[in-house]
């Protein structure tokens, strides 16, 4: 999460940056694109419409966090990231390819995935809620926002946590080529 | 764990045997996709005082 604070807090128009993607309304045009991509995916037969669909949108459109610009990473999570191998820190982040401009929530939100999880989802997707020497998601936003200068709690999370979950069929679907 | 993921696994297991998914990962995930989906409309909900 420091490390995803500091990546946060980089100027991205200062380090030359600023048209590496479309500043403003992130979450806005994902919901547009996974929208559209969504419909597109769907097979008769073989992959049906994505579960409500409809319902989830609307409920997405009026709840849409504060909007944010920062640099995104795009796919932020545990295998993504490389440990020192003997110091508690991290020297490597990988697999930039979804990288954009956007919300840095969609990053805390991807990374904070596994606190969600629903009971019975298996290994190596399962909850770690409750998993010795894990922290509480609480604990971990809150270590996010002191080191990325911003308020906790925030109040769209529960928007970005949902989001996380809601994209990951089209996104997936997207880099099988359906 | 429930016998829709059973399933999943053991479908996943079979292809695996057969050499015909070269990342174990990213099948789970895909196949998990839907109940993600799911997952997705429970937080909202629990987030939300009405029905979505």
């Amino acid at each position: 999460m420091t490390t995803l604070a500091r990546l946060h807090s980089i100027d991205f128009r200062q380090i030359g940056l600023a048209g590496f993607g479309r500043a403003g309304d992130y979450y806005k045009r994902q919901m547009a694109r996974l929208e559209a991509t969504s419909r597109q995916q769907v097979l008769p037969g073989q992959v049906p419409e994505l579960p409500h669909l409809q319902e989830l949108l609307r409920w997405y459109s009026s709840h849409l966090p504060e909007d944010m610009v920062t640099i995104v990473h795009g796919d932020y999570k545990f295998d993504n990231v490389i440990f020192h191998p003997t110091e508690n820190r991290i020297i490597g982040v990988l697999d930039w390819e979804m990288s954009t401009i956007g919300h840095p929530f969609t990053d805390v939100a991807n990374l904070s995935m596994p606190f969600y999880h629903a009971p019975g989802f298996p290994p190596p997707i399962a909850s770690v809620v409750d998993v010795e020497g894990i922290p509480t998601i609480e604990a971990v936003l809150q270590l996010y926002c002191r080191h990325a200068g911003r308020p906790y709690p925030f109040a769209g999370w529960p928007f970005c946590i949902s989001f996380a979950f809601f994209k990951v069929r089209p996104v997936v679907y997207m880099r099988r080529g359906w | 764990m429930g016998p829709q993921f059973s399933v999943i696994f053991q479908g996943i297991a079979a292809r695996a045997a057969k050499g015909q998914n070269s990342n174990p990962m990213a099948e789970i995930i895909g196949q998990l996709s839907e109940p993600m989906a799911e997952r997705a409309y429970e937080l909202a909900q629990q987030a939300s005082t009405a029905r979505l």
